[in-house]
């Protein structure tokens, strides 16, 4: 029998997927997750930073990515918005100021802001690793008008942000390749801070930036999000989702174990080809 | 073509200039060449809807194979771009296309690749030799290390999952992006110099 196991039909590991990973979204365990250091440093940042300063939130991922990184933006913002900061949503990715808008929704439920004064929305512009850089050189000139079409001009918070030097912090929720224009053209111009928040697939790759300290922090994924929001005390997707996560991770290790079983109980032995 | 790679060896001179020396002349060259790289950005993406419109009406107008797909393709974007023109992107309209079809759909396909790992971890995880031994048990640690159920099983897995993830994963990747970097530069030496001219449209 365990020599059959290897012949598994592929739906059967997809239904015992799906269960474990629908189950705790109905039951949550509300299992503990511990701070990395790379989240709390991103939160220790914004909690030292004085009221008033400027944060850019650089909305850069997909729908696809949405489930694991939006969870941090939310979070974020409602940290942003708690701590007085002046936040400046913006993006080089098409879905930046849908984004925006949810992360700033959720966040008003919590705490007062007033657009044009607290935050704005900047929106969308093409141009990738350009726009960063223009960005970093005038923000006026790059970003004319703000998503709803209101000249940058007439905005009173952005009367005296002109360029990077005005930045207190970039954040760059990124789940394709922004990260490594605002290390470039923004942190190694001009200094500015840079905290990186991803999905997980992107974090391996961001880490010799944190290393050489280029990126303060990174917030991981899922669990980042549920990290986050158990700094800020409002828990939300982030939180619920993780525990889906645990038990998905549990499923995959289970039948990797049992594909190893089955394959040594099938009395192979490793070919010439396969042993080196 | 000799003018056009001339074109590119100046605003590649002058960018690189920019980056590395404080000049009014040079900052004010470059801040144009910038902008004019996102105005062009912007006329790609209308040149890239035209021709997606025009693959696949070509498509639909020839019944091939699977043409109704290039059709529901094409009524939604025109459906969303004119909603998005006419109405905004901040109306109800855009947003219900927006978080009704768009985000649920791309979480959707994003979300299938977790149930293709599985299978995939099942069939191919195997510790057939050292090496595989190591990826495999590297990658359980990483997983459990990652979710909060691992450190509920054993408090040293986040431990061990930072360690693998600041060393030797990172040490790798490092290499990776110095290799890249190095390589990159060398190409941007072929493409300033002319030897390649692929960017241009042509071979080299």
């Amino acid at each position: 029998m365990l020599k059959k196991l290897q012949d598994l039909d592929s739906r059967i590991i997809y239904l015992v997927l799906l269960v474990a990973i629908s189950l705790p979204m109905f039951n949550p365990l509300g299992l503990p997750v511990s701070v990395i250091e790379q989240t709390r440093r991103v939160y220790d940042f914004i909690e030292e930073l004085e009221p008033g300063s400027v944060v850019v939130m650089s909305m850069d991922y997909s729908p696809g990515a949405a489930p694991e990184i939006h969870p941090q933006a939310i979070a974020i913002t409602k940290h942003l918005f708690s701590k007085n900061m002046r936040v400046m949503f913006m993006g080089i990715s098409q879905y930046a100021s849908q984004f925006a808008r949810d992360a700033i929704k959720e966040a008003l439920t919590l705490h007062e802001a007033e657009y044009g004064v607290d935050y704005v929305d900047l929106g969308f512009k093409p141009g990738e690793e350009a726009t960063v850089t223009a960005m970093g050189r005038n923000v006026h000139n790059t970003f004319p008008e703000d998503t709803y079409g209101t000249p940058v001009s007439q905005i009173p918070m952005m009367a005296d942000i002109q360029d990077a030097n005005d930045f207190a912090m970039v954040i760059a929720f990124d789940s394709g390749g922004s990260r490594h224009y605002y290390v470039g053209q923004i942190n190694s111009l001009y200094g500015t801070p840079i905290a990186c928040a991803l999905n997980s697939v992107n974090v391996t790759n961001t880490m010799p930036y944190y290393a050489s300290g280029q990126v303060l922090g990174i917030l991981n994924g899922v669990r980042g999000a549920a990290e986050y929001e158990q700094m800020i005390g409002s828990l939300g997707t982030g939180t619920t989702n993780l525990d889906s996560i645990s038990f998905g991770h549990l499923v995959i290790i289970f039948f990797i174990i049992i594909g190893n079983i089955s394959y040594f109980a099938s009395g192979r032995k490793p070919s010439k080809r396969e042993v080196r | 073509m000799k003018v056009a790679k001339l074109i590119s060896l100046v605003f590649a001179i002058v960018l690189i200039l920019q980056f590395f020396f404080v000049s009014d002349t040079i900052n004010t060259f470059g801040n144009t060449i910038t902008s004019w790289n996102i105005v062009i950005a912007a006329f790609a993406m209308g040149l890239a809807a035209i021709n997606l419109i025009r693959i696949h009406v070509i498509r639909i107008q020839l019944k091939r194979e699977n043409w109704i797909n290039s059709l529901v393709l094409i009524i939604v974007l025109v459906s969303q771009a004119g909603v998005g023109l006419f109405l905004g992107d901040d109306s109800s309209q855009y947003m219900f296309f927006f978080d009704g079809i768009l985000n649920p759909l791309g979480a959707t396909m994003y979300a299938l690749i977790a149930f293709w790992i599985a299978s995939a971890a099942f069939r191919a995880f195997k510790a057939r030799t050292i090496d595989s031994t190591a990826l495999l048990t590297v990658g359980i640690i990483v997983m459990l290390g990652n979710a909060p159920v691992g450190e509920v099983i054993w408090s040293q897995f986040p431990v061990l999952q930072e360690w693998l993830m600041n060393v030797p994963a990172m040490a790798a990747i490092r290499a990776l992006y110095i290799g890249a970097a190095i390589g990159g530069i060398a190409v941007g030496v072929r493409v300033l110099s002319g030897i390649e001219s692929g960017h241009l449209g042509a071979g080299e």
